[in-house]
């Protein structure tokens, strides 16, 4: 049964195959038996997943008209807050936090009929690309049990990868769900920004920060957006559109479309390997009727510097709300008000964060201002200049997802600047605010390895459509992660 | 330029002349030390230093940006360029605030607890 898609899986629940609480009752125990070993789970909600099956149950064998996903499990990145249930987002200073409210996807999922299993580890308030540094401890990637499954949505990543979930929601600021899709051998879709609700996902960089699906293949990502996506009130970032169906030009042929490869992510600093691969796929895509074009965005140098700036900026702000008073953590015995600011942020942030704080800090303060923040969000029209340049004469843009495959825990935690550039090829993304998927593309050293298609502003239909039939023509996306051979 | 501030700071002395600052931006300790109390966040003093060494190294990558040449270029806030869309000023909320104060470190009767503010 976990070897499933969620497409099968939804078929096997009108088949009567098995049942919701059957389905929920066996992730369960793969989960409760295995997941020691991987550690993708902050928390694990049996009882309420029970429940939440038990009710599925019922709509099933009624006949009212049935939602995709009634009775699908799923697994939902700590960022999100869950009602009655612990929210933790990776931190010390959330880990007592009980959401008194759902986050809108949550809303969408449980109006849905899907089953939550647990809340997925993640870096600490989504600030990393190897899930170290949650206070949960780090994640294993189920592809090798030495490796980082990538971050910040490691612990989604990882818990499909092991068949924990048949997917599982993430959030991306700079690449957070497509590098750890890319180093899980997963599909994983950052949506337009404005496409997904972003109220009561816990708010790290409010001008990037865009919630997603990670599943086993593109059309999964599909049926999984009709429920993400849609316009929110509660978000003054969501953008007015009217409800689309994502899974609609899945099946469009390949015949005619325009896809650009752009020369500064193609150059000679590329992983050898990881360029065949991509090449690869560029033949494969060839064959079924796409055309290639070199393209330029010639101010993506400067992306990653720019993030760097925007980010955590944006994270200074938004993370001020953790002050000690209201909810989350407090330091023992504060001696006055100061006092108690500075060693609950002090206590209860971890190294990272405070570190993203510091320079957000530095660089919103007086004096810094237009050398920092304002000289990068002019960078950020620029390298969204390029992007529309670029798509005047391309549909779509391809290049790797991530430099290389998953690399070894430890390996970059001490050198934050080799870490960053693990976003070399995500982030100009997120600074446009623009739809990308990773999907799996093949295996180096037995890694998987991702590609990366980006699409203009709301073109995310037509990202999944090209993911999907990429699907059609290799089986990347079907390989195993080892691990998930276990139980 | 960049790493011979490095070795200052490592070392211990302070900026050489504000010029270097303006050029390399960097920071030293004692920047790191007036930030950190900006952004209300006690750090152990032995930290100090890795911390400043650590931020620097990304300052050093930030740098890059001064290469770019955005004269005449408007900044972009929000990817679409849209504008903050603002609600009906209309009560939508219901009252739960025993719900919402369940997390509080400390309350007492509907209100926050915190530290005496004022002698």
């Amino acid at each position: 049964m976990h070897k499933q898609t969620i497409k099968q899986l939804m078929q096997g629940l009108r088949d009567k195959s098995f049942s919701s609480t059957e389905l929920t009752q066996h992730y369960l125990n793969r989960i409760n038996s295995l997941d020691s070993e991987i550690n993708s789970f902050i928390t694990i909600t049996d009882e309420l997943a029970l429940k939440q099956a038990a009710t599925a149950d019922v709509l099933l064998a009624g006949d009212t008209k049935l939602h995709d996903l009634c009775g699908i499990p799923m697994a939902h990145k700590d960022i999100f807050c869950t009602e009655g249930v612990r929210s933790s987002c990776g931190s010390k200073m959330l880990d007592n936090f009980i959401a008194p409210y759902n986050a809108t996807i949550i809303e969408n999922f449980n109006a849905a009929g899907s089953i939550m299993l647990g809340k997925t580890n993640m870096d600490e308030f989504a600030m990393g690309s190897s899930n170290e540094t949650s206070f949960y401890g780090a994640v294993k990637n189920p592809w090798d049990l030495t490796r980082v499954p990538g971050g910040s949505s490691g612990g989604s990543a990882a818990c499909v990868a092991a068949l924990f979930a048949p997917a599982a929601t993430g959030s991306d600021t700079g690449g957070s769900i497509r590098q750890p899709a890319a180093l899980c051998g997963l599909t994983g879709l950052k949506p337009t920004y404005g496409a997904v609700s972003r109220f009561g996902m816990i708010a790290f960089a409010s001008s990037l920060d865009q919630a997603g699906p990670l599943a086993k293949t593109a059309e999964d990502a599909a049926i999984l957006m009709n429920t993400l996506a849609g316009f929110d009130a509660k978000d003054s970032t969501s953008m007015p559109r009217d409800k689309e169906d994502y899974t609609a030009k899945l099946n469009d042929k390949l015949d005619g479309i325009k896809i650009g490869l752009p020369k500064e992510f193609f150059s000679d600093d590329l992983d050898p390997e990881v360029a065949t691969l991509v090449n690869n796929a560029i033949k494969e895509l060839e064959k079924a009727g796409a055309t290639f074009k070199e393209v330029s965005l010639p101010n993506s140098e400067y992306s990653v510097p720019a993030y760097y700036v925007v980010a955590p900026a944006e994270a200074s702000t938004n993370l001020s709300r953790f002050d000690g008073v209201r909810y989350g953590y407090r330091c023992d015995k504060p001696v006055d008000l100061m006092d108690m600011y500075c060693r609950t942020r002090g206590e209860g942030f971890g190294d990272e964060v405070k570190r993203r704080i510091l320079i957000g800090t530095y660089a919103l303060s007086a004096g810094f201002y237009d050398a920092y923040y304002n000289q990068a969000q002019k960078i950020r029209r620029l390298i969204k200049n390029d992007f529309a340049a670029a798509f005047n004469d391309v549909d779509l843009i391809l290049s790797p997802t991530s430099p290389s495959a998953a690399f070894k825990l430890g390996e970059k935690t001490n050198d934050p600047v080799q870490m960053y550039l693990e976003d070399i090829y995500t982030i100009a993304v997120n600074l446009a605010g623009l739809p990308a998927i990773s999907v799996p593309c093949g295996l180096k050293n037995n890694l998987p390895v991702g590609l990366q298609l980006i699409g203009n502003a709301f073109d995310d239909a037509r990202v999944l459509n090209v993911a999907h039939q990429f699907q059609q023509l290799t089986d990347w996306h079907t390989l195993c992660a080892p691990f998930a051979k276990k139980g | 330029m960049h790493s011979k501030q490095l070795f200052f700071t490592s070392i211990g002395l302070v900026k050489p002349f504000e010029l270097v600052l303006e050029q390399t931006m960097s920071v030293t300790k004692d920047d790191i030390a007036k930030v950190a109390k900006l952004a209300r966040i006690q750090i152990d003093a032995e930290q100090v230093p890795e911390i400043t060494h650590g931020i620097n190294e990304i300052l050093s990558l930030v740098d890059k940006m001064q290469q770019a040449d955005t004269t005449h270029v408007k900044p972009l806030a929000n990817p679409h360029d849209a504008t903050q869309r603002l609600r009906a000023d209309e009560v939508t909320a219901i009252n739960e605030r025993d719900k919402l104060m369940a997390n509080a470190p400390e309350s007492d009767s509907g209100l926050f607890l915190v530290p005496k503010v004022i002698e």
